[in-house]
């Protein structure tokens, strides 16, 4: 898990320290404060796990150089990651990096000011399958090719407690607050080709992935899609009554003119999937759904079969009725005991959920950027004392902070 | 027709309410308002005017619930029932599940069982009311069964539902409640129960 954050120099974080709750930590603010930004530089980790990016890309384009240290906690190990980062921001106002180092304070293995240098997924992938380092091919071999005395001499065990991190990170998950909304534009069927064993699925994303997610994890019949249903089912919120996926065989047909003038024709056997939910007695696809409906299937699936290790969520009350609010926060209090969970919100209906511990406030100062304080650790005991009294006997968290209990 | 209105910490504890009212009252013979605090300093500090509020929408008979928690029962009691001191109506009842309405819902295995869809009967606590925290033992209770997750503002209702009262009424509690929506009860109705 993480304990401590440090962000320079990424959008509004100009030196931001965040120390989440090990459990859950609710981010508040008000907008334009940098929650989001907050989110965002966490996600560039996962990226840094999941690709590797070691001084290639367009050298035309302005580029921001940004700093994350991160420290982790491994079974009482503590293990501090300096990620120094330059990106620039897509069309869509995504991050790409461009170049990335990533050096390590490990306990025991590296000397106090002499970090060792390991990338994410070298860590991941050098002692991996041939497959698995071909993932991500060039990048590897021109990292090693360069590095090959240096990594000769990393220890074992530094690999390990990176490798640790990198999985940690991998399974990082992030949910935007547009995420799953407008659930019209669903497309009411996906397709699948046949690959080896499961299906395999096909670049999807947003709502149809989630649809197709949910059609591979009944496939598996593990515990984690009973436990889905088991929420949104009859015996739980009542969502839905019944979930079925329609499975009609298909096929395409190739053709590729080889040197000669040889047609060759490829036959591939696909699948066309179309969901189906029942709700009392109508069946309906899933873009008839409400909006919260949607979001609130999506959310608990994601919460409840996934085997992330962290999870950002940003704004669950997006679209989403008090009553079914209350019902996903008790999904996110039971799955932050087994997986960090830290959330930003606006909603005064969270935060009565939740402890002074578990809350975070987001301010922005045009000199400071953006900067997060825990509201239990920034009070004195006597006024931490004072303000669990007031919730015992007076009122809730939600309008003490309306109210400006909170505000500095 | 009773009109009960429910002041409670949140939905699932009303949820549980009105499903337990129904085994106790004849169908069609009793509605339900509410008013939760989402939390308790608020119901504490609220909860007289939502009761008054309560009655001009109509209900007839109050019904405080107010899990225990780690606090102390008299001085809980004594404070609530400051609060609702000539409040007026038919009547009000105050109750405080020990720690937690949770307590009341380990009772029934049968319930649990059936929600969850377990194989077996879950082996329950002897005395649900002697635990701390019920809603964690009922959680562990089902993981264990079948590695299956209890989530309160999911499912307490729903084993309300399916809970039998003789099982409930283990709860010390608990055992106020039937009595008091008995006597709530107009004495036709009642007299037409006890000879049905």
């Amino acid at each position: 898990m993480i304990t401590n954050i440090e962000v320079v120099n990424y959008r509004t974080c100009l030196r931001t320290k965040f120390a989440p709750h090990p459990q859950l930590s609710v981010l508040i603010g008000p907008n334009g404060s940098g929650k989001t930004n907050l989110l965002h530089a966490i996600t560039i980790l996962k990226q840094l796990s999941t690709e590797a990016r070691f001084g290639r890309g367009p050298q035309d384009v302005p580029t921001v150089s940004s700093r994350i240290t991160v420290t982790f906690a491994l079974a009482g190990t503590e293990v501090r990651l300096l990620a120094d980062v330059k990106t620039f921001s897509d069309e869509n106002n995504r991050d790409v990096i461009i170049y990335s180092r990533q050096r390590w304070h490990l306990p025991g293995i590296t000397p106090p000011r002499r970090p060792l240098t390991i990338p994410l997924v070298a860590a991941l992938y050098a002692h991996g399958s041939a497959r698995q380092q071909a993932l991500f091919g060039h990048d590897f071999v021109y990292w090693s090719q360069r590095n090959a005395m240096a990594v000769q001499a990393i220890p074992r065990e530094a690999w390990s407690l990176v490798r640790s991190v990198a999985e940690f990170l991998s399974q990082m998950q992030y949910y935007s607050a547009s995420q799953f909304t407008n659930p019209a534009r669903t497309a009411v069927s996906f397709e699948i080709e046949e690959g080896e064993g499961l299906p395999r699925r096909q670049r999807l994303s947003g709502h149809s992935a989630f649809l197709s997610d949910l059609y591979t994890q009944r496939n598996r019949a593990d515990s984690g899609y009973s436990q889905f249903l088991d929420i949104v089912g009859p015996k739980g919120l009542h969502l839905i009554d019944h979930i079925e996926f329609q499975e009609i065989p298909t096929s395409s047909i190739n053709y590729s003119v080889q040197v000669g003038g040889k047609v060759v024709q490829q036959t591939r056997a696909k699948m066309l999937i179309v969901p189906q939910l029942t709700v009392g007695k109508q069946t309906l696809s899933p873009n008839q759904l409400s909006e919260g409906t949607f979001r609130t299937l999506a959310l608990i699936f994601y919460l409840t079969t996934q085997p992330s290790t962290l999870i950002l969520l940003e704004e669950p009350e997006v679209c989403v009725h008090h009553g079914l609010l209350n019902s996903i926060l008790g999904v996110v209090k039971v799955h932050s005991r087994e997986k960090q969970i830290i959330l930003s919100s606006h909603s005064e209906f969270v935060l009565d959920h939740v402890a002074p511990e578990n809350v975070f406030s987001v301010s922005f100062r045009q000199d400071r950027g953006t900067e997060v304080k825990g509201i239990a650790s920034s009070l004195s005991r006597s006024a931490l004392e004072a303000l669990r009294e007031y919730l015992r006997t007076e009122g809730n968290l939600g309008e003490y902070w309306r109210s400006g209990g909170l505000d500095e | 027709m009773i009109r009960l209105g429910f002041i409670a910490e949140d939905m699932s504890d009303v949820g549980v309410m009105r499903e337990i009212t129904g085994k106790v009252l004849p169908a069609g013979s009793f509605g339900t308002r509410h008013f939760v605090g989402q939390g308790c300093g608020r119901l504490k500090r609220k909860c007289r005017v939502w009761a008054e509020q309560l009655l001009q929408k109509g209900c007839t008979h109050i019904v405080v619930v107010h899990d225990l928690d780690d606090e102390i029962e008299k001085d809980l009691r004594h404070l609530l029932e400051r609060a609702m001191k000539g409040v007026g109506g038919k009547g009000a009842l105050i109750l405080i599940p020990i720690y937690e309405i949770e307590a009341w819902l380990l009772t029934d295995g049968m319930a649990i069982k059936e929600v969850f869809s377990l194989q077996k009967e879950p082996k329950i606590p002897k005395n649900p009311e002697s635990i701390s925290d019920p809603k964690g033992s009922l959680e562990e209770l089902v993981w264990r069964a079948q590695k299956k997750r209890y989530i309160n503002t999911v499912h307490n209702e729903s084993i309300a539902a399916a809970a039998r009262l003789s099982q409930l009424e283990q709860c010390i509690s608990f055992r106020p409640y039937p009595e008091f929506l008995r006597k709530a009860l107009p004495k036709k109705a009642r007299a037409a129960g006890s000879r049905g």
